[in-house]
């Protein structure tokens, strides 16, 4: 992409987890680049590889998991390219936070709640010191309050206090505040606003339009809720079954998408602006990734299936400038939904 | 399914489903090495100790001119002093020890689950009664208690032995049982057949016991080995006129005959302490397993 | 249908005891005919599911009391509370919980079946499994039949909850943040689901949920009631609810809520609270519970009287809010000590 500087080049990326089952393949051919202030959203369902995706970023897939193939090419500050598939383990310590950071899914559970806020820091801050050694006393406290402003909480009353004094919302706060302590470049953010109430994700969502805005972090965002990519995300990746089927910009996905998955999703997520609607679900469920379908992986959930569906797997093609979709069919599904746009669809009529 | 659809012709007589529980059953204790050895330790233990005396001599000959021998082939595990076989005895000892443990374990864990569900369940007062029995046996301190019950009542009978340890060990289990339900019962299924009207003995008996059998399970072989020590403190003590050789006459024996200051007696000492661990062992490594076979996330297949 | 209305009376229940006791629910009332649709909606910990507890009868209030038809439940007598007992079910929301996992479809569904004699023989018991299971959309049915829960996914897994419940054909059921947990693309697979029960069945529901969205989607011809710590703040049609909320807490969740649309959600109007904590229902705030986080808080009038959940009036749709009362021109529903704190307030401030 021309114009552009990319911090993150994804190629051809294979994830697997080795189960007593078999081969769980929960990441296939995935390949993206992400822009230095740009936000990029991962959306589909539970399952679909999204974490395993956010996890291979920043090198901590669990164990019994393994990259088969791809590549990660990473633009560090010093402008060096790192391959991170190949990275070893004292450039990988410095890399993860100080590059990329990750606020993992379920964070509420994540900080240890017999250590102060502040202890939280210094801790995070030990665990680079090597390359960090720098951060400690004055020099630290400095930084975690400087980060905690930046999500809105107070320092003053926040660094002292232990996890459970805290609320759900102010815990989610810390976490991305902790991610941002060592100023990466990259943040991964795993369903940041999941089992928060209303206010409280909108809260989450207007510090993180902040980072982004402000701070012009560039972002990725996993999420099975389509809102928080319609919030904040440049652009929108839709994944199944741990490969990306379509992939453009934010208005792309949401008004003209071409994919049938993506379709079904927009089709069954309501809107409280408007009147009822017509909404419907996806028949069926995600496949088993130890033993996929045959051909096009969505098939056995597809309307729009055939027997070349059946029997090829269809490639990521361009179907606009700047948009790609996986599908054979995506001209009839472009068609379709272009037809009962206005009609049907609120979205649509509310941007008329 | 893929387990069992092999057994599944046998699947229309009642053998026939038995065999199959039984076989799918190994195969799932087969799935925990560790579990399985015990497994397999526990069942020759108990197969050698039941079966074993029926082809032996019921007494072992005595034989002055072998006393306290080390192993040798025609006595692989030595003599003792009035030159028995120690093998032998390990071999006749064993059952009315097992008998007693199983027998005890059974009783307190059967007091333990009724108790521990209803109160558990039902609360309030019936709750509070048996909370307080429970504690009021605790508070008793038991080994002491059990030889002065022994001295005072005379016990010759294996089953008056068994209920007497039963009678005293049940509370530690029942109050775990108590505090299960007392979760289980918040369950969202439980609130279900609540609003369903299933009534009580449904909801404790099909939708709360059997989510605890696992559990259940493993705290009867803890129950086994403790009723075990029990019974051979009590022999060890000489509180139990147990007349029969069994491990803990013989470590009695090996006490009051001096066995334990003489080098050469070691094996005839150890044998029935080495029986004793060794099943203990054997108990505590298939617990691995146990939670396995109650568990129909494993029982049918994935 | 014939059927008989619930009805919460200034139902109250409060957990804990002593300075640690908290009003979960404090002083609710609604009636909900047969076949009609109830939505709450509201932050955790508002004191939804103890609400919907409460009307399905599996816990007393400390406070007020529940009524099937005219009279209270636990006053029934006996062969009315059965009926009562099969009259209204529950489904929870979460559906690793929900069903027992030793426990497989045929034996989750049979019980309550052979219980209350529902079926006379073998094979009219297979046909009515059959039945539910396909009324639930899991078809075809010889495919779950002999499935335990972890067999399931989560969506299968709320159906069969659903099923279970209908298997003593109930006039009204309490369905607690029944998709919440379910993946997006299935949820309103089993939001229509529900709603076809509804059409067909003439099922009455309480329908809690956190998110307006669903909450609109789900009672667009019925009502939604608003909850904040234990009180209902707003009651009212739908429709109306949605498109001209009338207390402050209803409007800043519907502008807080981000929408599946990226200009909808991005241009939308915002409304910022003052405060962006909860306060603790074991020190609740003087006077209106919302006042230290409301956008339209007045010293004196706000922090005085708590406003009842009737404060507003406008026909079907009632509002506990003082400021909106006196915009809309209800004046006199204000109680005359907050509106003289309000206006003593408004004088030492000029
Ligand atoms: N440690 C692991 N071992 C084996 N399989 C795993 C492991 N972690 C994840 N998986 C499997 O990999 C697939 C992708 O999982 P992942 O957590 O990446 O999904 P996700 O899209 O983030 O889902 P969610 O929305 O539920 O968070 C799933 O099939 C999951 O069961
Ligand atoms: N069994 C209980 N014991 C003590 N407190 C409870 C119990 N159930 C709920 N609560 C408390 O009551 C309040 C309301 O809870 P709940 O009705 O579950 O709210 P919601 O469903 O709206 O999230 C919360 O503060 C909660 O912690
Ligand atoms: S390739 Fe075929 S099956 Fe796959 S999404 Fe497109 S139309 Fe559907
Ligand atoms: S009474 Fe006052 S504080 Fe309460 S909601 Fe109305 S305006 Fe806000
Ligand atoms: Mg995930
Ligand atoms: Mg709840």
């Amino acid at each position: 992409m021309e114009g552009r500087a990319d911090v993150l080049s994804v190629r051809e990326l294979e994830i697997g987890y080795e189960t007593g089952r078999g081969l769980v393949r929960a990441v296939r051919g995935v390949s993206f680049d992400l822009g230095d202030d740009e936000s990029l959203a991962f959306i589909g369902e539970s399952g679909s590889g999204k974490t395993t995706l956010g996890l291979s970023l920043v090198r901590l897939l669990p164990q019994n998991a393994s990259i088969a193939k791809g590549e990660i090419a990473f633009r560090a500050a010093s402008e060096e390219v790192l391959d991170l598939t190949t990275l070893d383990d004292e450039d990988l310590r410095r890399f993860r936070w100080e590059e990329c950071a990750m606020v993992f899914q379920s964070a509420l559970n994540a900080l240890n709640p017999v250590m102060r806020i502040r202890d939280h820091f210094a801790d995070t801050a030990k665990d680079h010191s090597e390359t960090n050694g720098s951060l400690k006393g004055r020099a630290l406290t400095e930084r975690a309050t400087e980060c905690l402003e930046m999500v809105q909480l107070d320092p003053g009353r926040v660094l002292g206090s232990f996890p459970h004094e805290l609320s759900g919302g102010m815990r989610q706060r810390v976490m991305i505040a902790l991610g941002l302590l060592l100023n990466p470049r990259v943040l991964i953010l795993d369903e940041p606003t999941t089992a928060l109430d209303v206010l409280t994700q909108r809260a989450i969502i207007e510090v993180l339009r902040t980072l982004k805005v402000e701070h012009r972090f560039a972002m990725i965002f996993v999420s099975h809720d389509l809102s928080l990519a319609a919030e904040l995300a440049d652009r929108v990746a839709t994944t199944y079954a741990g490969r990306i089927v379509e992939l453009g910009e934010v208005e792309q996905i949401f008004y003209h998408p071409r994919h049938p998955y993506t379709v079904g999703l927009l089709d069954a997520v309501p809107t409280l602006a408007g009147g009822q609607q017509e909404l419907s679900s996806i028949p069926g469920s995600p496949p088993d990734l130890i033993d996929l379908p045959t051909g096009c992986k969505f098939h056995p959930r597809c309307p729009y299936a055939t027997d070349k569906c059946r029997e090829e797997d269809p490639p990521l093609i361009e179907v606009a400038p700047a948009q790609t979709a996986a599908c054979w069919h995506w001209e009839k599904v472009g068609s379709d939904w272009e037809a009962r746009g206005g009609e049907i669809h609120e979205r649509d009529a509310n941007r008329a | 399914m893929a387990a069992t659809t092999g057994e599944s012709r046998y699947r229309d007589s009642a053998v026939g489903r038995v065999l199959a529980w039984f076989i799918s059953t190994l195969k799932l204790m087969a799935r925990n090495r560790v579990g399985f050895a015990g497994f397999l330790v526990v069942s020759t233990i108990v197969l050698v100790t039941f079966i074993g005396p029926v082809f032996l001599p019921s007494e072992v000959p005595v034989n002055v001119n072998e006393i306290y021998e080390t192993p040798s082939l025609s006595h692989p595990l030595g003599t003792d002093s009035e030159g028995k076989d120690v093998l032998l005895q390990v071999i006749n000892g064993g059952r009315p020890i097992l008998t007693i443990g199983f027998l005890a374990a059974a009783i307190s864990t059967t007091i333990a689950v009724t108790l521990g569900s209803l109160g558990g369940f039902v609360g309030g007062r019936v709750d509070t009664g048996f909370t307080w029995l429970a504690d009021m046996v605790l508070t008793i301190p038991q080994l002491p208690l059990l030889a002065v019950l022994a001295g005072i009542l005379r016990l010759n009978s294996k089953i008056a032995v068994a209920g007497l340890i039963g009678l005293l060990f049940w509370p530690t289990l029942m109050r775990a049982i108590r505090a299960q339900v007392l979760s289980l019962k918040e369950r969202d299924y439980v609130e279900s057949a609540r609003a369903l009207g299933l009534g009580t003995p449904h909801i404790v008996f099909r939708e709360i016991a059997p989510n605890m059998a696992g559990y259940i399970a493993i705290n009867f072989t803890l129950a086994v080995t403790s009723s075990m020590y029990a019974v051979v403190g009590l022999t060890l003590l000489g509180l139990v006129p147990l007349s029969e050789e069994n491990w803990g006459v013989m470590i009695n024996l090996a006490w009051t005959r001096g066995a334990i200051f003489s080098k050469d007696s070691v094996f005839y000492i150890m044998s029935p302490i080495a029986a004793i661990a060794l099943f203990q062992l054997g108990l505590v490594a298939m617990n691995r397993s146990l939670s396995e076979i109650f568990d129909p996330r494993l029982r049918r297949g994935a | 249908m014939s059927g008989t209305p619930i009805e919460l009376e200034h139902a109250s229940r409060s957990y804990g005891s002593g300075s640690q006791q908290v009003r979960a629910v404090d002083d609710v009332s609604f009636t909900i005919e047969p076949g009609q649709t109830l939505c709450l909606v509201g932050e955790s910990g508002c004191g939804k599911s103890t609400t919907g507890r409460m009307t399905a009868g599996l816990l007393e209030p400390s406070q007020g009391r529940v009524l099937y038809g005219e009279k209270e439940i636990d006053a029934l007598p006996d062969a009315e509370k059965r009926r009562f007992r099969q009259a209204v079910q529950i489904i929870h929301q979460d559906p690793y919980a929900s069903l027992n996992p030793i426990r497989n479809v045929t034996q989750i569904l049979s019980a309550p079946l052979r219980r209350h004699k529902l079926t006379k023989s073998r094979s009219e018991l297979q046909n009515r499994l059959r039945e539910l299971l396909e009324t639930v959309g899991l078809t075809p049915p010889e495919e779950f039949l002999k499935k335990y829960p972890h067999q399931l996914s989560g969506g299968q897994r709320q159906r069969v909850s659903v099923a279970r419940a209908l298997t003593v054909d109930p006039e009204f059921i309490v369905a607690d943040e029944p998709v919440s947990m379910v993946d997006v693309s299935m949820r309103i697979g089993l939001l229509n689901m529900l709603l076809g029960l509804q059409k067909d069945l003439g099922v009455a529901f309480l329908f809690i949920t956190h998110d307006l969205a669903v909450a609109k989607h789900f009672s667009w011809e019925g009502r939604i009631g608003v909850m904040y710590l234990g009180r209902m703040v707003e009651l009212g049609p739908t429709q109306k609810l949605v498109r001209e909320p009338v207390h402050p807490y209803t409007r800043a969740l519907i502008s807080a809520l981000p929408e599946a649309d990226p200009e909808l959600t991005r241009n939308k109007e915002r409304l910022s609270l003052r405060s962006p904590d909860i306060p603790s229902l074991l020190d609740l705030p003087a006077g209106c519970p919302f006042h230290p986080r409301c956008p339209m808080y007045e010293e004196g009038l706000c922090d005085t009287d708590r406003p009842a959940e009737d404060a507003v009036i406008l026909e079907e749709h009632l509002a506990a809010c003082y400021v909106a009362a006196r915009e809309l021109g209800q004046e006199d529903r204000i109680p005359e000590s907050s509106r003289a704190a309000g206006a003593e307030a408004a004088r030492r401030t000029a």
